[in-house]
């Protein structure tokens, strides 16, 4: 049985960078705030990432000290491995419904040990790291998850029960069922942020079926220490690649694909990786084939400079193929287009599509807000109340608005919890009558 | 946080976890096809490497092709063997790092 209150003034529905600022922002004014999360971890896509442009700061250590804050607040509750079923008006609050699913694990006794996660005999793909890694079919999902607490992935087990034996908490709970909850909230803010274009998006770059083509969150974990590989290489061989390329807009500002915006943070994650990669790796050669750069945040044009200055290709370009050769090196078709539209072909050790951004969540009538022609949530007065979606009580943080990097998602999640704070002040307080 | 132990399963999970672990595997209608199919493909590829790498380090071109799997099925085993302390790395050979199995040293 769930031990979460009945009713909390805040509930913020996605507990990624985005998510957990705005359930702070709330907190920190005194109002109960519920922060749901899918996933068993909080920390969202940047809890994943390597080092963040433009300042190369580890992004997990600016990343989990914020986790920790969310957890350890007071006036935060956190529900974590949940989904949102429905959010239905309530006056000038909400009804809502969620999913609790289980993790066969008893999260308030769990140690985090990892003793189950060693003795599992089942390998499987890892999602936090895009699939290029492993876990177990009972695992913690990182070293720095919060909580630190396991989940039995059913579809992967093989009851064989070694996890209950070697659990020194005995915090197994094989009858553990999926467990709906009914809760009352005052406000909603949504931060559901983003997945990438799929990788199959463009079928002339064969994304979706060559190992040495990556997808940019993919390289994230590359490059991480904690990484899949705990040092950069393809993923087809293990070999150290000395030559890698990046094709922009492989998943942006292309109609046919369905994503005709600018996801705004490509241009310079490609730039980040590619720095970080030469120093990584002692000679390697980078080239970024772009339609053209967009730098515009504060310090970045700054950081384009530098990568420029230390030796990464920018290069006008329109990539029309990938094809791979028989030792799955892989060759670019590219169209020059600073050089009346020469056309060469270039083989790299491995390629990087920097897909764009799309939202995560999809509610349909799981929630009652509209979402705009480019499938992000609409604001109702974008210009002036940007954090304000179509339905009142209902508030938007982050990349669920719209492509963003995480400075702007943070300021937007500060700006969408005092607007949240406001309604809660003005809906709750009792009426004055002269 | 939230999940609460549900009654008659309290604290029982280790010295009646054979009995237990039935009631999941009832439910789930015990291990489809297709996870026999994996799990059996799993412990054979895991079985060759390690065969493989008892003659002494490898990287993992030399590895794939010692035991006839796909190179980057290879990788995927190796890297997993790493991170669970089966193997670590060895030498740079070129422009590879070859393995070797943990105990072997
Ligand atoms: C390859 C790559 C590199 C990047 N590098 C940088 C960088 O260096 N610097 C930078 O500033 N920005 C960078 N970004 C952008 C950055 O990742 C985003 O700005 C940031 O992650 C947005 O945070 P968010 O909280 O809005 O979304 P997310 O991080 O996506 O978090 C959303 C959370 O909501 C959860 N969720 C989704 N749906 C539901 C639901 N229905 N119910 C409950 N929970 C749900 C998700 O599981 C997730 O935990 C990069 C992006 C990519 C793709």
């Amino acid at each position: 049985m769930s031990d979460l209150n009945k009713r909390y003034d805040g509930m913020v529905i996605g507990a990624g960078i985005a998510g957990m600022q705005a359930a702070l922002d709330l907190a920190e004014q005194g109002f109960q705030v519920l922060l749901v999360e899918k996933d068993p971890s909080i920390g969202g896509v940047m809890v994943g990432l390597n080092k963040v442009f433009p300042t190369l700061d580890c992004s997990s250590c600016i990343c989990t000290p914020r986790m920790a804050e969310a957890a350890h607040h007071p006036n935060i509750t956190i529900q974590t491995y949940t989904e949102v079923l429905n959010v239905d008006r309530n006056g000038p609050g909400f009804n809502v419904k969620l999913l609790k699913k289980p993790r066969y694990v008893d999260e308030d006794t769990c140690i985090g040990c990892s003793k189950c996660e060693l003795e599992c005999p089942v390998l499987v793909p890892h999602e936090f790291d895009y699939g290029l890694g492993s876990r177990r079919a009972v695992y913690i999902p990182h070293s720095n998850a919060i909580p630190q607490v396991a989940t039995l992935d059913v579809e992967h087990c093989t009851f064989c029960g070694k996890c209950a034996k070697v659990c020194p908490a005995d915090c197994f709970i094989y009858d553990q069922q999926p467990e709906e909850i009914e809760i009352e909230v005052g406000a909603v803010i949504v931060a559901s942020g983003l997945q990438i274009t799929p990788m199959g998006a463009k079928a002339e770059y064969n994304g979706d079926k060559l190992p040495n083509v990556v997808n940019p969150l993919g390289m994230e974990r590359i490059q991480s220490s904690n990484g899949p590989y705990g040092t950069v290489l393809r993923p087809s061989d293990g070999k150290i690649p000395k030559k890698i390329a990046y094709v922009q807009c492989a998943g942006s500002r292309d109609k046919t694909i369905g994503v005709s915006y600018c996801s705004r943070v490509c241009c310079m994650y490609a730039l980040k990786q590619a720095l970080l990669t030469t120093h990584y790796i002692h000679g390697v050669e980078i080239t970024i084939y772009h339609m053209d750069i967009r730098a515009f945040g504060k310090g970045y044009e700054q950081f384009y400079r530098r990568a420029m200055d230390e030796g990464i290709k920018i290069v006008k370009g329109k990539v029309a193929k990938i094809d791979e050769t028989d030792n799955q090196d892989l060759i670019i078709r590219v169209e020059h287009l600073d050089e009346g539209g020469r056309v060469e072909e270039a083989r790299y050790d491995m390629v990087v599509l920097s897909q764009g951004l799309m939202p995560a969540w999809k509610p349909g009538s799981a929630l009652g807000i509209d979402v705009g022609e480019d499938g992000f949530f609409e604001s109702v007065n974008p210009k002036i109340k940007p954090t304000l979606s179509t339905m009142e009580g209902v508030f938007l943080a982050g990349v669920s608005a719209g492509p963003k990097d995480i400075p702007d998602s943070i300021v937007e999640a500060g700006a969408a919890a005092m607007e949240a704070a406001n309604y809660l002040q003005r809906t709750t307080k009792p009426k004055v009558t002269a | 946080m939230s999940d609460k132990k549900e009654a008659g399963t309290n604290g029982h999970a280790k010295s009646e976890g054979a009995a237990s672990i039935k009631v999941l595997r009832d439910r789930h209608g015990g291990m489809s096809a297709e996870m026999k199919e994996y799990y059996k493909e799993l412990n054979n590829i895991r079985k060759l490497l390690f065969d493989a790498l008892k003659s002494g380090p490898m990287t993992v071109p030399e590895l794939a092709r010692k035991c006839s799997l796909k190179s980057e099925t290879t990788m995927w085993h190796v890297m997993a063997m790493r991170r669970y302390g089966e193997v670590v790395e060895d030498k740079i050979q070129g422009d590879y790092y070859s393995y070797r199995l943990k105990e072997a040293h």
